[in-house]
């Protein structure tokens, strides 16, 4: 029905999603982390190894080796709790850094050869089921309790303390949360490719979660998403030009950024008044 | 160090006798910036339902002292009691929890919410709803605890008297209603004890007029106000009881009639009348 081309494309940009979204938890509370990719790197490792050796179903591999991930997110998050901006980016890249040599160099997991053989359990159905199922949270996470106490921390968080707001509480459940998020990725990533290495997870992998959350916008959950979904598919519809493709990636990159320096999307192009205020002004009278 | 510490020790044991305590009571509170100290060796206690005003020429301490109350920052040394109980080392979202609330001198809204928003993050510390309730509910239904927050910030709105702004960004509402908005967030948190930094700086009469009542009114519904103050019309006009601070230390206490008549307070303020050369 579809061809192999389009469902690669398509699983690819699932997983992207997901790694989007898993960056823009902590974003939320004004946590920019760069950890995305080590997270991810772990889930896929854990996951691969528990039903490539031990023969275990893809869903509880896929869940414990996010579990894993998580409960380290939770640990960097300890020490970052106290650190903002530009010094948190700083210590989450190298963490990243840390755990890709510890991959590197880790002998049961194929060290530099790289881990192979992995089961192609991957598939539309259940990468989406995922995806969908992450949407679902997002859109009640973003007005909830919770979702209402995290951008109260990332506007101020001295004030949002005030207000009863536990900083600490929240802000390693959003780390943990997004490294989780970040394992989910990774496991999917694993047993599509079936064959994984750390250079697959390192700097650059962290770098292209941030760029679909700035490209898409991160004001609102389905801009990462939007993001993701346009850095997947536009360097392959330029696939015409061959090697200049990523020339053309490059400047549509910064085009847009000119034109919406905030993201393509934010929350008023999200309401149907915006839209229609453009396309039917008619009807508001 | 610890022979302070042991004094503070005697003191509370000593102040557990008491029958009623004060909301508010503070023992030698001291904090020092680098040598320099911004309070020192203060003696405070308020009492239940009053209003309370600190005031002082700038720079004499009293909003570090509201900070150090509501634990933005930490005594470098000294007792801090709410209802009896010990303040020191708490955070301030457990502060906030046990009843303490504040507004800020520079207004500290989240700018980018919308009004009603800003009073609903403030209703955190009151609600318990977590993660499970979100990932264990049907999709597309409201959770019953949510609708409460909302009621109960609209409400709050209303007696502030901004209800009509709530859809707006923070960001945008005028100076004076910033201020009140500030003062709903403070309100949502249920607290007994109000700390006030400032209310009315930077408003007009009339704005200032309506938040002398609107401080009445909290003080009727028996909560404890404790506010700092530069306008001495609302001051005066409002508080029960006057505590005067310079260069970090108290020079005065008492009721409006005797702060006035007070000559220390009369020199912090004016200075010191010094003979003419001839």
């Amino acid at each position: 029905m579809i061809s192999p081309f389009v469902q690669s494309i398509l699983i690819f940009g699932g997983i992207n999603a997901i790694l989007a979204l898993s960056l823009y938890l902590p974003f939320l509370g004004g946590q920019l982390s760069l950890a995305q990719g080590g997270f991810m790197a772990i889930g896929a490792y854990t996951s691969a190894v528990l039903t490539k050796n031990f023969g275990i179903p893809f869903g509880i591999s896929l869940i414990v080796g996010s579990l894993f991930s998580g409960l380290v997110g939770v640990g960097v998050g300890f020490p970052a709790l106290r650190i903002k901006g530009i010094y948190l980016l700083l210590i989450t890249l190298g963490f990243n850094e840390v755990i890709r040599v510890f991959f590197l160099n880790f002998k049961y997991t194929g060290g530099v050869g790289g881990f192979g053989g992995i089961l192609p359990l991957t598939n539309l159905f259940n990468l989406y089921l995922v995806l969908v199922l992450l949407i679902l949270f997002f859109r009640r996470f973003q007005n909830s309790r919770m979702g209402r106490a995290l951008r109260a921390i990332s506007h101020d968080q001295d004030a949002a303390e005030a207000r009863g707001v536990p900083l600490t509480r929240m802000k390693t459940f959003a780390f943990g949360a997004g490294a989780f998020i970040a394992g989910l990725a990774g496991g999917f990533y694993a047993h599509f490719v079936m064959f994984i290495e750390s250079g697959s997870f390192g700097f650059h992998r962290s770098l292209e979660a941030m760029i679909f959350v700035i490209l898409g916008g991160s004001q609102i959950f389905w801009g990462p998403i939007l993001g993701s979904f346009l850095v997947t598919f536009i360097p392959e519809s330029f696939r015409f030009l061959q090697k200049f493709r990523f020339e053309f990636f490059g400047l549509c990159l910064v085009i847009m950024m000119v034109l919406r320096p905030r993201g393509i999307l934010d929350e008023e192009v999200c309401r149907w008044r915006w839209w229609r205020e453009r396309f039917w002004p008619g009807r508001l009278k | 160090m610890e022979v302070v510490a042991r004094e503070i020790l005697a003191w509370e044991i000593e102040m557990s006798f008491e029958p009623a305590r004060p909301i508010l009571e503070i023992h030698k509170g001291t904090k020092t910036f680098g040598g320099f100290n911004a309070v020192n060796n203060l003696d405070l206690k308020v009492q239940r339902e009053t209003i309370h005003a600190i005031i002082g020429p700038n720079g004499s301490g009293k909003t570090t002292l509201i900070n150090l109350v509501s634990g933005l920052l930490q005594p470098t040394s000294g007792g801090f009691f709410f209802k009896g109980k010990n303040l020191n080392g708490l955070r301030a979202d457990r502060r906030t929890a046990m009843g303490i609330s504040r507004t800020f001198q520079n207004i500290r809204i989240f700018g980018q919410m919308s009004v009603l928003e800003n009073v609903m993050v403030a209703r955190h510390c009151r609600t318990k709803s977590g993660l499970r309730s979100l990932l264990f509910k049907l999709p597309f239904t409201s959770l019953k605890e949510e609708v409460e927050i909302r009621e109960r910030a609209e409400e709050i709105l209303k007696f502030v008297g901004i209800a009509h702004r709530k859809d707006l960004k923070a960001s945008g509402l005028p100076y004076g209603e910033q201020r009140l908005l500030e003062l709903g967030q403070a309100l949502a948190t249920a607290p007994e004890l109000l700390l006030l930094d400032e209310p009315v700086a930077g408003m007009n009469p009339k704005e200032k007029d309506d938040v002398k009542h609107l401080i009445q009114k909290i003080s009727k519904m028996g909560m404890t106000v404790l506010f700092i103050e530069h306008d001495m019309k609302v001051v005066m006009g409002i508080s029960e009881r006057i505590t005067v601070m310079n260069f970090g230390e108290k020079i005065a206490e008492g009721e409006p009639e005797e702060i006035q008549k007070n000559p220390g307070v009369i020199e912090a303020y004016l200075g010191k009348e010094h003979q003419s050369p001839c």
